[in-house]
């Protein structure tokens, strides 16, 4: 299987610059995790790179074939859009059926076991669906086309907890069968920690951080203690942010500490999750890039 | 053919067989109306007005299967390609309705308001004057759906505004040839001389032949371009 390569795009709109110069490449299996806060050019990537829409500059290369020019390749990646592009007179089965014939290998068996974990009737037309239950649609559709690389954007909209966690059950089983590309765009950062292998944040339209996830967790660390003695502790490393209680401090480190200092009794040591890596990060937008 | 292919052709022809059936429906309701209301049986003037509904009816088959298309893996330039499958089903439906309209005509006994009419009398044999109207009607149905094709194009990049300001500026045009009809007839009445070969020569129908290729070949050009530079929305 090949790579998917995102090399230098660029996109804005209406002179408001959504992507700059954005480069990354994609191997041929994981689950990639696509962060970034609101606006932030996620959902507009994604687009880019399933042709959906073009960028101002730049280019994605798919087996070094440039996707605009390749209209056979369209087919080999999948992008789940927060976007509804199914017809809303549409059925659920009618939509199944329908991608079912796009697809040679559609895993229609699957798509009938998900319909009956979450409860959806095959019956229904697309537009009557509630928004929980049209994302429950969308990533069962997702799931079962047997695309190269699919992308997820906001997977879990209006889905509640039960459900967010029968989809990452229902993601595993998929990606253990077959393995493939998944990259996931979504603001519950705590929820896919665990699923992630490889770790983008989208700040401003650059990529802030492309680094698989236990490297950059592995560099990250929580300094907590008396204020004083944390300051002292965490003077010359790289600092991404602080909370302060009375006259506790708790201090995020990004990068390696100082071996030369000696950990002191008071102060204590942890490591950092995700999510609060990323309130982090995205404040105070440090460049990490382990390329 | 591959199984997309083969897929998407059959997705579109439902489609627009959907969209057909709906027209038909809507068609026969206004007819029915429009005669039982008029008593007058114009058959002419009613099937002119259904083709302009066909028209702008038959060419929605290009905005609704765009999107779905491009969800299930098609690129611009096959949809842009399957779309003049849907060229060729809205010409071939436009040209039956013609045909209805023919024969309509001749039970009726109403003379042809087809401008090719007028062109019996540049014929001496009469079979070549049937062939021409054929060729002529064949034509004529090639250019109805490439404005159809470049109208619907347009409709679907326009946003909502844009498509409120395109509905608007149809209507003015319409009560502004109502209102100076009079003083824009001469005018009309010149460039469509030009156009149908009305010259004063006689009558002559390759002009119009040439002209209606051209322009044909013209909107099926804009439409192309059109659709390849849609993109979704952000």
């Amino acid at each position: 299987m090949s790579t998917l390569k995102v090399e230098q795009i660029s996109k804005s709109f209406h002179h408001h610059q959504i992507l700059n110069q954005v480069s990354f490449e994609l191997g041929a299996s994981g689950i990639y995790g696509l962060l970034g806060r609101n606006g932030m050019g996620k959902s507009t990537l994604f687009k880019i790179m399933t042709n959906q829409i073009f960028a101002d500059a730049g280019q994605v290369k798919f087996a070094n074939m440039d996707i605009r020019k390749q209209p056979e390749l369209a087919a080999r990646l999948f992008l789940m859009s927060e976007t509804d592009l199914y017809p809303n007179s549409m059925r659920v089965q009618q939509a199944l059926d329908w991608t079912n014939k796009f697809y040679d290998h559609f895993d229609q068996v699957f798509a009938t076991k998900l319909l009956d974990q979450f409860g959806l009737a095959p019956h229904q037309r697309i537009g009557q669906l509630s928004t929980g239950y049209r994302t429950i649609f969308k990533l069962i559709v997702a799931l079962c086309v047997p695309a190269d690389f699919i992308f997820l954007d906001e997977p879990v909209l209006g889905l509640d907890a039960n459900y967010r966690d029968l989809f990452y059950q229902a993601l595993i089983e998929s990606y253990t069968q077959r393995p493939r590309t998944f990259v996931i765009a979504t603001h519950l950062i705590g929820e896919i920690e665990h699923l992630i292998d490889h770790v983008f944040i989208l700040v401003h339209g650059e990529l802030l951080v492309n680094q698989s996830t236990e490297s950059l967790l592995e560099q990250s660390h929580a300094v907590s203690g008396p204020a004083k003695v944390v300051d002292d502790y965490t003077e010359n490393v790289r600092v991404i942010g602080s909370d302060r209680l009375g006259g506790l401090k708790v201090v995020y480190v990004l990068g390696d500490l100082d071996e030369t200092k000696i950990l002191p009794d008071v102060v204590k040591l942890e490591k950092v999750a995700l999510q609060e890596l990323f309130i982090h990060l995205t404040t105070t937008e440090v460049a990490v890039n382990d390329n | 053919m591959t199984t997309r292919t083969r897929a998407g052709i059959r997705y579109y022809l439902n489609y627009c067989m959907k969209v057909i059936a709906v027209t038909c429906l809507i068609l026969l309701a206004l007819f029915s109306g429009i005669a039982y209301f008029t008593h007058g049986w114009k058959a002419s003037g009613i099937f002119g007005t259904l083709q302009i509904v066909v028209l702008i009816l038959g060419c929605q088959a290009v905005g609704g299967p765009y999107r779905f298309l491009l969800q299930n893996g098609y690129s611009r330039q096959q949809i842009v390609r399957l779309l003049i499958l849907g060229f060729v089903i809205d010409a071939a439906f436009v040209m039956s309705l013609m045909t209805i309209e023919l024969i309509f005509d001749h039970f009726m006994a109403i003379t042809p308001a087809t401008n090719l009419a007028l062109y019996k009398g540049y014929f001496q044999h009469s079979l070549v004057f049937q062939i021409t109207i054929v060729l002529g009607y064949f034509v004529e149905t090639l250019l109805y759906s490439s404005i159809g094709f470049l109208f619907a194009s347009l409709w679907v990049r326009l946003s909502s505004l844009g498509k409120w300001l395109l509905g608007i500026i149809i209507v003015a045009l319409i009560i502004v040839f109502n209102t100076l009809g009079a003083t824009l007839q001469p005018i009309f009445a010149k460039i469509m001389q030009i156009l149908l070969g009305l010259s004063t020569t006689g009558a002559n129908p390759w002009p119009l032949f040439a002209t209606s290729i051209l322009l044909t070949y013209l909107c099926y050009l804009g439409a192309r371009q059109l659709l390849l530079g849609l993109q979704l929305r952000r």
